[in-house]
């Protein structure tokens, strides 16, 4: 078996283990989005939470399931018995999470910006602070992911998920008062501007980072186990 | 000239509470190696290195004609590794984990092969991993990597913790493989009578040094345990390893037993009263108190 081929196997088999939970959280995502649709401020709220919590709870999950469990529930040594490398394990990994996560975060970001646009009580300059509080999401999900493969360490992957979790509540209260994203939020239409493009690409930056780096210490672990 | 299975030399790594030094190992195709060491001696240390799976800071390794950890991957086609702590997915089947592992080895996968492992394990393909026993567990790893007939095995303490039922099963089907003089092996194991079992080389190792390796029956034929008689203390010598003496009565374990150092024993005072084989175990033992004490080798 070529090494893609053996990479891909173990991409499938971590997305196969986990696609319940995943589709849980997925289907969970869309009734937010419905209730998102709802024209009444309860519902909307409580959307929004709902929201971010699946996407929250999908990267959690996959990097406890994928990688700490992993590790503490001794499959590991089964996954290093099969003739890969450390280096296609690590990317396996990487893929896996990405590919798993990004199956759930798409659609529900995608979803989220269509109830904006299709429901007038939403105005759709929301679309913007929306769009950049999901990859602030994203990008924590990355930074967490690569502290998991990097780290080894469950105390410090318990310590990054509840460190940017509390970060999204600082990050939002940040944003909203960003005057180039606070001015456009109740605009009739999206505004792009500099300032939003500039904080999306600090969270492109960060995923890129992050990714960036996971490779590059992981290439230079000695030891598996 | 004999080709190897695997080969260290030199191979030393140093931990924060543990230094594996100056490890010279080697199994022929065909080989059936034992090794034997307390917990913590440093067997599972030497067997990850040998895997790959950690890097050694001095000497060289090479496993099937692979460097390792360079060509790890290669290697691995060919090796089967089960370990004691090898654990499966808990929520598959272990009808999924054979399937998977069929679709990593496509051409090396003998499903007549696995499906008779299934029937001689007693295992249930369509069962959940999360209600397999210990037992079950071992076996069910122990299939999946039989049923791909690697031609090195590595097997890491495979029968701790097994009840003897689960024991005996696991250690005949190990058996026939040992006639495959295609097939190497190597067995850890702190449990001297399965390892007595199956090898024919048995490598002692204790404090992460080896104390010898040596064929399985040099050890038999070479040590013995003499009950005797003398009015003077006995010392210990290059052939003497060890002495018990209460009064005139004596146990001495010798290592190199023949007649020459029977005449020199008579010649001493000593009258020997029985000449004793050595279990595996008690060889063991001595080897590794004479290394201990840092007795001549």
């Amino acid at each position: 078996m070529n090494h893609p081929s053996l990479v891909r196997r173990l991409i499938a088999k971590d997305l196969m283990l986990q696609r319940w939970p995943l589709t849980l959280y997925f289907v969970v995502g869309l009734v937010s989005l419905y209730l998102l649709s709802i024209n009444a401020s309860a519902p909307f709220h409580t959307a929004a939470v709902l929201l971010m919590s699946m996407v929250i709870v999908t990267g959690a999950h996959l990097v406890f399931s994928t990688l700490v469990n992993e590790r503490s529930e001794q499959t590991l040594v089964f996954v290093l018995s099969l003739p890969v490398t450390f280096r296609q394990y690590s990317h396996a990994k990487v893929c896996a999470n990405l590919i798993g996560y990004l199956a759930v975060w798409l659609p529900l970001v995608g979803g989220m910006v269509l109830v904006i646009h299709s429901q007038a009580q939403i105005p759709n300059g929301l679309t913007v602070y929306a769009v950049i509080l999901m990859l602030e999401l994203l990008a924590a999900f990355v930074l967490v992911l690569s502290a998991a493969l990097v780290t080894e360490s469950l105390v410090w992957v318990i310590v990054l998920i509840t460190t940017t979790n509390i970060g999204v509540s600082i990050f939002m209260h940040w944003l909203s008062s960003v005057p180039g994203i606070n001015a456009h939020m109740n605009a009739p239409q999206a505004i792009w501007n500099q300032t939003a493009l500039v904080i999306i690409g600090a969270e492109l930056l960060i995923v890129l980072a992050c990714l960036a780096a996971t490779y590059v210490v992981q290439a230079r672990k000695r030891d598996f186990l | 000239m004999t080709e190897l299975a695997f080969s260290m030399q030199g191979v030393s790594r140093r931990f924060e509470h543990f230094h594996l030094r100056d490890i010279n190992l080697a199994l022929p195709d065909g080989g059936v190696m034992g090794l034997i060491g307390p917990n913590g001696a440093g067997k599972s240390t030497i067997i990850r290195l040998l895997m790959g799976l950690m890097a050694a800071d001095a000497g060289q390794i090479e496993v099937l004609r692979q460097t390792i950890p360079s060509r790890q991957g290669n290697a691995r086609r060919d090796i089967g590794y089960v370990s004691e702590d090898l654990r499966l997915y808990k929520n598959a089947t272990l009808g999924w984990h054979m399937d998977f592992v069929q679709s990593v080895f496509p051409e090396q996968w003998d499903v007549a092969y696995a499906e008779k492992l299934l029937t001689s394990f007693d295992l249930v393909k369509a069962q959940k991993l999360r209600g397999f026993s210990h037992g079950q567990r071992v076996k069910a790893g122990l299939l999946l990597v039989l049923a791909r007939h690697p031609r090195l095995l590595v097997l890491d303490e495979p029968t701790t913790g097994l009840d003897p039922v689960a024991r005996k099963e696991v250690l005949n089907e190990l058996i026939p493989i040992l006639a495959d003089e295609q097939r190497s092996i190597l067995f850890s194991s702190h449990n001297t009578q399965d390892v007595e079992q199956l090898s024919d080389v048995i490598t002692f190792i204790d404090r992460g040094a080896l104390v010898s390796s040596d064929d399985k029956e040099n050890y038999l034929e070479g040590w013995r345990r003499l009950r005797v008689q003398s009015d003077q203390a006995i010392e210990i010598d290059e052939r003497i390893r060890d002495v018990l003496q209460i009064g005139r009565t004596a146990t001495l374990t010798i290592q190199g037993f023949d007649n020459d150092l029977k005449a020199r024993l008579e010649r001493d005072g000593v009258s020997i009263q029985a000449v004793e084989r050595m279990s595996l175990e008690e060889v063991f033992v001595a080897e590794v108190e004479a290394k201990r004490r840092g007795a001549p080798s």
